[in-house]
């Protein structure tokens, strides 16, 4: 009902528990003074006011307070770090979580939303519950000690708030449900309000170049438009539950006076029931702050239950038993694959076998199915129909940890993560020393530049804007392959989009990295790849033809229709 | 601060009324809201009285009911009015943003599109929580404690300052507690700026990590990236618990002077035991909405940083249009001893001095960095000009209103996005008039052929936003479809087919060399080969032309074009070597 997603980080938080002690206690604090209240109104409604009691009221009043001071000092520290290292590890495990999924999940769009999530959705999600979290504690505890005076007090009076106070709750998660419809519209149009704006902005040359009336700007005014609507809609959305909420205190107060004005009536005495209303007044103020407190976490609770959705999602099955390859020969068994959604198959009945030490290439035009086999050995997804198998064994049956020993990859695109250059290069064996990583780097051509930045190897990297040029990227991501030294190596058009300059260089990194390994490599330039001992040629997600280079031009087909357009340019 | 909160006011103007109507349901409500006081000093006063029945009481309950539910009514209202206003600002805010942002020098612009974004939806989005709840919290907050603060001294002065006792105190204790306020915010974005770099890295880098096994918690950077955060809430919350739950009980339990003074007053028979119930249970809270405004004065002032942001972006100069010049006889290129660089950046063309004629195949080539792109930057305006003199078709590139130099000069980028839509729509937005015949024609020559024979919808097919569902090599042909339905003049290429296979981009180069025939065609590009080409090479390096001509010349002349035409051929020729490899069981 009140979910704060405490539970994602798997752990439980000693300090949350210390937090949730404190605050009672500062609670009890609070509330002794109406205790204070009562003995000193029961006086003064009898006329036996003192200058006495003045002084004892002061006292124990500012003794309480004292103490309320300290106690919600030590709460807010307890509630307000437990809460941040909580959710804190939440967002890891939860970003851990995500390496065991398959690839498919990161495709375009849904890679955008999990971004998003995980970055200023969540740190929307973490400011609420924060807040909400420490503040509830108080708001709830207060109340909760004021019904045990009510019941000191007026018995009948405390049964009727103790009923109503909490029956007023029911309207919080109804507010919730009416909220969570028309949030669900309201999220679909911000994303699409959030796209179209950053294409006004990313695109803006290509909109003056080519959108010359204005149309792509038209329908982003007309979205703005439909959010505000929408914006309205989810604000007044709750509105019914709110109100009932709101006027069901109300009543149970209004209640609680009536029951105290009939037991005076009786007879019992009018400071009781004064005192009572006075108690049962701050009773209701008190749940009513904590209704819209709690009523707080509907805004975190769109994120949550997304977060929750992304941690439901079913990762690649590691094997129960896990098995260790003999050797690293490479095996396709009938490999078929399609991406979900996608109209035809991107891989069908694909057959091949490499020993371990060769060096197979596989060309064919973009969209052929190249990078989706690659994709596949490094276990990026699981195939739909066949096998692949090192070893002589399933990936699927290969622990992550060995398969990942087996395979380097080295891809187009690299990417730096926050850390030293150092840690980037050891990524794939955190263990490696900084010799190591030296080494790699020098066999890679990356030492010399590295040597150039401003702390060499500890240099900090932002992986935003890393300083470094698409081919010191591309060397760092050799050198990584490199430490890794891992038998089997998968190179995805680890030259494209570099020039001329770089190339040399890279090229040189590559001769050193491929030494000893066995080479999956898919090239788009077939020069490069004209000694491999095998090449596989793909058309349209199968294997058409495959050979050496020179068998392969003799055979006067796919292939060398290729090369001759290669040859041309 | 002081010309933010001028800068909101301006903001805000245009919804005076709206806010008005807003602030005072606001007031009405919090002056309902002391009714239930005033109704229970009433009862006591009436069980005092000789004649009280049962009836009185319940009559004034249900008073304070009806006063409590009107309360709940009007303060709905209020809520309504605000966010209306709320609603209505950050729709017209942003149309107003993006209009500015249509209007101001690309140059300006380029480059900045993170910035941007959060301005145009993360701030106008913030301005939410100040218009919507920070304002009228802050009306109802003072306005609570004021009406409140009448009513009191007007029964009795003494108990009303007691019940104002304790706010000199709370307000040393706010000071106190939110002095450094303006660096932790500044550390506080700057951690969660850090948190979100590393974990959109995470992501973007998710192959490269499944590639190596590593999941996020493992990378030190990324783990402590996001425990800082955690690590530096607990650090400021220790700072200021003190001096914060102090400020917190002053405000809200001020019960301490105003029971033990009213005690002694009605001891000394100078106050009745009705009006002390009224200041132990109004007088004791008088204080307790200021809460919500000083809370609220908080979150205003890192509101108040985005109001300085979105009136950064909104004093963007829009460009000086000039009246559109009648059109020249051709689209030659002249260069006059011309700088130019990024706005926000020293300049990286020096001295151009340059001919292209109307008609023909211009490469441009060089080193990376050596100025290639700015070169074109210079014509589609995303540079700036500095000094000397630039013309098209004699023209001075200034006096070139922007929709005509976009009629002109048609371009295609590296890095190009597609709108979400349909291919039809990505294609006819450059030219909606374009028959079905220019279509194909232009789908032809950019080499999309193929790829609209495999699409089940072909044409129709929809594509996602940016492009997403396309290769870069689609995309890109898509991009060079759509500059050629424009039917431009002069066409630009900054490596516009550098991410498709070799026979596309053979086939599309040859496109782009026929239709160099009729147009100005200006390539930058990597690939040598093509640049042979041209009918003519411009050599750069280090932002200055090294000599212009044809392949043969350059090659026998230039010798920065020998050392990039050696590279490359070395480059050509490698081949990756056979591995050598011990020898295994098998």
């Amino acid at each position: 009902m009140f979910d704060f997603g405490f539970d994602l980080a798997g752990r439980r938080e000693p300090r949350l528990l210390r937090g949730l002690c404190w605050g009672i206690l500062a609670a009890l604090a609070e509330t002794l003074p109406y205790l204070q209240l009562y003995r000193a109104l029961a006086r003064v409604f009898a006329g036996q006011a003192t200058a006495g009691l003045a002084l004892e009221t002061l006292l124990v009043l500012a003794g309480c307070n004292l103490a309320l001071i300290a106690l919600k000092a030590r709460a807010n520290v307890e509630n307000f770090g437990g809460v941040y290292t909580l959710v804190a590890d939440a967002r890891l495990s939860i970003a851990d979580r995500l390496s065991q999924l398959p690839m498919g999940v990161f495709l375009a769009r849904r890679r955008a939303a999990i971004a998003e999530l995980l970055t200023g959705r969540y740190a929307h999600y973490q400011e609420i519950i924060a807040r909400v979290w420490g503040l509830s504690i108080m708001n709830a505890a207060v109340p909760g000690l004021l019904w045990l005076l009510l019941c000191a007090l007026h018995f009948p009076v405390a049964i009727l708030c103790g009923a109503l106070g909490p029956l007023a709750f029911l309207a919080i998660p109804w507010s919730h449900r009416l909220l969570s419809r028309a949030d669900t519209r309201l999220s679909a149009l911000r994303e699409q309000v959030v796209v179209a704006v950053l294409e006004q902005i990313e695109s803006l040359r290509e909109l003056r170049q080519f959108d010359r009336n204005g149309t792509r700007l038209a329908r982003t005014k007309r979205l703005l438009a439909d959010l505000e609507r929408e914006q309205m809609q989810a604000e007044l959305a709750p509105a019914p539950a709110l109100l009932v909420f709101g006027f069901l205190l109300q009543a149970g107060f209004a209640g609680a006076a009536l029951a105290g004005a009939y037991a005076w009536a009786k007879g019992q005495d009018a400071s009781t029931y004064l005192v009572v209303l006075v108690i049962a007044l701050r009773y209701f103020r008190a749940l009513g702050d904590l209704g819209l407190n709690l009523a707080e976490l509907r805004h975190a609770r769109n994120t949550l239950l997304h977060i929750r959705a992304l941690a439901r999602e079913p990762a690649l099955p590691e094997p129960v038993h896990a098995r260790e390859p003999d050797g690293t020969d490479i095996c396709l068994r009938e490999v078929g694959f399609q991406y979900p959604g996608a109209a035809r198959p991107a891989l069908s009945q694909i057959h091949g076998y490499a020993r371990a030490g060769e060096f197979v290439a596989l060309v064919g035009a973009s969209g052929s199915g190249k990078s989706t086999l690659a994709a596949l050995l490094a276990r990026m997804w699981d195939p739909d129909q066949g096998a692949l198998l090192i070893g002589g064994v399933n990936l699927r049956e290969l622990s992550g940890d060995t398969l990942n020993r087996c395979i380097s990859m080295v891809l187009q695109e690299v990417v730096l993560f926050e850390g030293s250059i150092a840690d980037n290069i050891r990524l794939g064996r955190p263990e490696a020393t900084i010799d190591e990583v030296r080494r790699a780097a020098i066999a890679a051509h990356a030492h010399a530049f590295i040597e150039r930045l401003p702390r060499g190897y500890d240099t900090p990297v932002n992986p935003e804007a890393p300083g470094l040029s698409g081919g010191e990227c591309q060397r760092l991501a050799i050198a990584r392959a490199i430490v890794k030294n891992a038998p089997i190596l998968i190179l995805d058009e680890a030259l494209a989009n570099i020039d001329p300059d770089n190339a040399w260089q890279i090229q040189q990194a590559l001769d050193a990295l491929v030494q000893g390994r066995t080479v999956i490599m898919i090239a788009h330039q077939l020069r490069t790849v004209m000694q491999a001992d095998q090449i596989w040629v793909l058309r349209d997600g199968q294997i058409v033809e495959r050979g050496t280079h020179e068998a392969l031009l003799a055979k006067d087909a796919d292939y060398a229709a290729l090369w001759q357009a290669q040859d041309s340019a | 601060m002081r010309s933010d909160w001028r800068l909101l006011a301006v903001l805000l103007r245009p919804h005076a009324g709206l806010l008005a109507l807003a602030a005072a349901l606001s007031i009405a409500a919090s002056a309902l809201e002391l009714m239930p006081y005033w109704l229970l000093v009433e009862l006591a006063l009436a069980i005092a009285g000789p004649s009280a029945s049962l009836a009185t009481l319940a009559g004034l309950t249900g008073a304070i009911l009806l006063a409590a539910v009107l309360r709940l009514l009007v303060f709905g209202g209020a809520n309504i009015a605000s966010h209306t206003a709320s609603f209505r600002v950050q729709r017209q805010l942003r149309e107003h943003l993006l209009d500015t942002l249509h209007r101001a020098p690309l140059a300006r612009v380029q480059g900045h599109a993170g910035d941007l974004k959060k301005t145009v939806i993360d701030d106008v989005g913030s301005l939410d929580g100040l218009i919507g709840h920070t304002l009228p919290d802050a009306v109802a907050g003072i306005a609570v404690p004021l009406i409140a603060a009448g009513w009191l001294l007007a029964i009795d002065w003494r108990m009303a300052l007691a019940s104002l006792a304790l706010l000199p105190i709370a307000i040393w204790a706010y000071r106190r507690s939110f002095r450094n306020l303006d660096e932790l915010l500044m550390r506080w974005h700057a951690a969660d700026t850090a948190a979100n770099t590393a974990l959109l890295s995470h992501v973007r880098g998710m192959a490269t990590l499944k590639a190596h096994h590593r999941v996020a918690s493992s990378i030190a950077g990324l783990r402590q990236a996001v425990h800082a955060l955690a690590t530096l809430a607990e650090s400021v919350t220790r700072q200021t618990a003190v001096p914060y739950a102090l400020f917190f009980v002053a405000l809200s339990t001020n019960l301490m002077a105003v029971l033990p003074l009213g005690i002694l007053l009605n001891a000394r028979g100078s106050l009745a035991p009705a009006d002390l119930l009224l200041f132990v249970t109004l007088g004791a809270g008088l204080t307790a909405p200021l809460l919500r405004v000083l809370s609220a004065f908080g979150a205003m002032q890192r509101q108040l940083l985005g109001v300085r942001r979105i009136g950064a972006l909104l004093a963007l100069p829009g460009l000086a249009e000039p009246p559109a010049p009648a059109a020249p006889p051709d689209h030659a290129i002249r260069l006059r001893g011309v700088c130019g660089g990024p706005a926000d950046g020293p300049d990286t063309l020096h001295d151009l001095w340059l001919d292209i004629p109307g008609q023909g195949y211009t490469a441009i080539v060089g080193a990376s960095g050596a100025g290639k792109s700015s070169l074109l930057g210079l014509l589609t305006g995303a540079m700036e000009l500095r000094a000397g003199h630039a013309t098209l078709g004699g023209i001075p590139l200034a006096s070139i209103p922007s929709a005509t130099r976009a009629a002109w000069i048609a371009c295609v980028f590296q890095e190009t996005l597609v709108f979400a839509g349909t291919l039809r729509e990505n294609l006819l937005i450059a030219n909606p008039q374009a028959s079905a015949t220019d279509v194909a024609a232009a789908v032809r020559q950019a080499g999309l052929s193929a790829l609209l024979a495999c699409l089940p919808d072909g044409l129709d097919t929809h594509v996602a936003e940016r492009g997403a569902s396309l290769s870069g090599g689609e995309r890109q042909r898509v991009a060079i479809a759509r500059a050629l339905l424009a039917n431009a003049p002069v066409l630009l290429l900054d490596e516009a087919t550098s991410a498709a296979d070799p026979q596309t981009e053979l086939g599309i180069q040859r496109d782009l060399r026929r239709l160099a025939g009729r147009h100005n065609v200006i390539a930058v590009t990597h690939r040598l080969a093509h640049a042979r080409l041209a009918d003519r090479i411009v050599v750069l390096d280090q932002g200055r032309i090294e000599a212009v001509g044809p392949h043969e010349q350059l090659l026998a002349s230039c010798s920065t074009y020998q050392r990039l035409w050696e590279a490359q051929g070395r480059g050509h020729a490698w081949t990756l070597s056979r591995p050598t490899f011990p020898a295994t069981a098998s």
